[in-house]
């Protein structure tokens, strides 16, 4: 374990610019770094090459790579934020990200609007990614109003009432897919973390949501260490549990839903990278949060890198890497860990 | 000195009256124990108390100040609860859990001052548990992690200290230790101490006043030997109870009647 925590913040914060290099360097076309930083010294105006050679990685590597690479990282941190949270706001180690309902919500939007083939592209984005996002925002909405108990919202109803919502919102999904077989594969695709570009766009949409979603989780922090002492002690040392609830659940879900809009299903990134964090940091949440928004990042953006090129020149979706890679890590922790984690 | 005066208050909880008109009123300094049968009404005045759970009617002082008019931070500064079943993040170590008593008095942005490291010290040295604060909770034995929760609560520095059943599920030392420490804090800290105990002859012991509750009334308080009557007890808890004085102490000592055998 890392004690201090700007020795494990660095640590973390040197694996992720390492990850991002390699990230944009290899592909169908490798980019030599000297060039990437040639490339990025142009465009900032610092230096001035115009050698063939040089510029036709330009387009690669600013309008495909760094993109990308970009959106992988606001989605890994995202998630694994998310999950943060909501493993400490349930008290319950086996919380992610789509608990409450985020994951099945979006999959319902993105499937309706697969199968209904809507194709325009507001916004310049995909109108999967608009239903998707509306999807889970609206799920979260149904658990969190189905779940309220005269003006509190016990965290088990709300646990049973995500499972529920979820579940009819999954069969909804595979009713619409059956009926409708020639979308199955985009929307299957799509599921599994199938990456549909765009460019910039995603990237300059999910900002604010990162932005936003990270400070409101992060000002809490210290009180998530509260709530490990439960709900009623939480509110016997002056915490106003439920409208931290609500403050954490609305931030955790926006993250969620920008990262499952435009970068589909992810999963084990909610899940693994804070538990894999919490041996290394130590489960204060002050500590904790920071780190796993570098090292989700730093997570997705290898993973992605894994999918891109280990079956070259097809494309893997990166919730498949996720799941192979990050649980063999997974259970190696575990088992070489003597305390529980949680 | 500033007495917790509780004046005619009603608790409801789901249209069931549990308590229905109750006033009582704890010395400050003074240890008061509470004692009546299951579902008497015991936690759910704790809940009260610390605006857990919402009054219908009454009032609640501390001294003059309306504490039903407190912030949550507020009353969180002035009365610390010591609860029987507390969840406790195993991977918290000892002094993580104690610093978490200083949270009515830290803003949520800021860290701990120096202050409040050395209140924290404070709390762990007078507990007993100060060797401890490097530990994982989860690795402590239950008369230990009684002391830990203690002493997160002294750590909110409170005028009142609450306890529901401190002593249960204690082996017969670790019970006389955390009754000496519930005595020094009237000493040291100069606190009202409210106690609740299903054992009626250990609350006789520790407490200089004993309330008995039933069905969320108060029907007797005072001192154990006024308050512990073969006839009042035999009544509220609905059993042949004998009240036996012990000779060397003056102290009640109360037994069940019946030959079980």
């Amino acid at each position: 374990m890392l004690n201090s925590p700007i020795a494990s913040s660095l640590l973390l914060f040197v694996i992720l610019i390492t990850a991002i290099i390699l990230g944009v360097a290899i592909g169908s076309v490798p980019i030599p770094p000297r060039i990437i930083m040639d490339l990025i010294l142009n465009r900032m105006s610092i230096t001035n090459i115009t050698i063939e050679e040089i510029s036709k990685y330009s387009t690669i590597l600013f309008d495909i790579r760094m993109p990308r690479v970009a959106l992988m990282a606001l989605t890994g941190a995202a998630l694994a934020t998310a999950g943060a949270t909501y493993q400490g706001l349930f008290r319950n180690p086996l919380a992610d990200p789509y608990l409450v309902g985020v994951a099945s919500g979006a999959g319902l939007g993105a499937t309706i609007a697969i199968t209904t083939n809507l194709n325009s592209d507001p916004l310049g984005i995909s109108i999967i990614t608009i239903a998707a996002f509306a999807g889970g925002i609206i799920t979260v909405g149904i658990v969190v109003m189905t779940a309220r108990v005269s003006k509190t919202t016990p965290v088990t109803t709300m646990l049973l009432a995500g499972i529920a919502i979820g579940s009819f919102a999954t069969a909804s999904t595979t009713l619409l897919m059956l009926r409708r077989p020639d979308g199955l594969q985009r929307a299957f695709n799509w599921m599994l973390g199938a990456y549909l570009g765009g460019g910039w766009t995603p990237v300059k949409i999910m900002i604010p949501y990162m932005v936003l979603g990270s400070l409101f989780i992060f000002i809490n922090a210290r009180a998530l260490n509260v709530f490990q002492l439960g709900e009623e002690q939480a509110q016997q040392l002056g915490i106003n549990v439920e409208r931290l609830k609500i403050i954490l659940i609305a931030a955790a879900t926006l993250m969620t839903a920008s990262a499952v809009a435009f970068g589909g299903l992810i999963g084990f990134v909610g899940l693994i990278v804070p538990h894999a964090l919490r041996i290394l940091t130590g489960p204060d949440y002050r500590r904790l949060l920071p780190c796993c928004l570098l090292g989700g990042a730093s997570f997705l953006v290898l993973s992605d890198l894994a999918a891109r090129n280990i079956m070259a020149p097809q494309e893997l979706p990166v919730g498949i890497i996720t799941a192979l890679t990050g649980t063999p890590f997974f259970i190696f922790l575990l088992r070489k860990l003597k305390r529980s984690v949680f | 000195m500033d007495p917790l005066t509780i004046s005619n208050i009603s608790v409801s909880y789901n249209k069931q009256t549990v308590i229905p008109d109750l006033s009582l009123s704890l010395p400050r300094p003074g240890i008061v124990g509470l004692v009546g049968p299951n579902g008497a009404g015991k936690s759910t005045l704790i809940r009260a108390i610390t605006g857990v759970t919402p009054i219908s009617r009454g009032k609640i002082y501390l001294g003059s100040v309306d504490l039903l008019k407190l912030s949550a931070l507020d009353r969180a500064r002035r009365i610390a609860v010591v609860p029987q079943h507390a969840p406790m993040p195993d991977n918290f170590k000892v002094q993580e859990i104690v610093m978490l008593g200083r949270t009515p008095y830290l803003p949520i942005w800021q860290n701990e001052t120096a202050n409040d490291h050395a209140v924290v010290t404070r709390a762990l040295k007078q507990t007993n548990v100060y060797s401890l604060k490097e530990r994982f909770v989860g690795d402590l034995s239950g008369g230990e992690l009684q002391r830990v929760v203690i002493a997160r609560a002294l750590a909110q520095e409170p005028d009142v200290l609450l306890l529901d059943e401190p002593t249960a599920h204690l082996d017969l030392k670790h019970q006389a230790s955390i009754l000496r420490l519930i005595n020094s804090l009237t000493t040291v800290n100069n606190m009202t101490v409210l106690l609740t105990m299903h054992d009626i002859n250990q609350a006789a012991k520790c407490a200089d006043t004993v309330a008995l509750i039933s069905h969320g009334i108060i029907q007797a308080y005072g001192s154990p030997t006024d308050v512990y009557t073969s006839e009042r007890l035999s009544k509220v808890y609905d059993t042949q109870v004998e009240v036996i004085t012990h000779t060397d102490r003056e102290l009640p000592f109360v037994t069940i009647y019946d030959n079980l055998q």
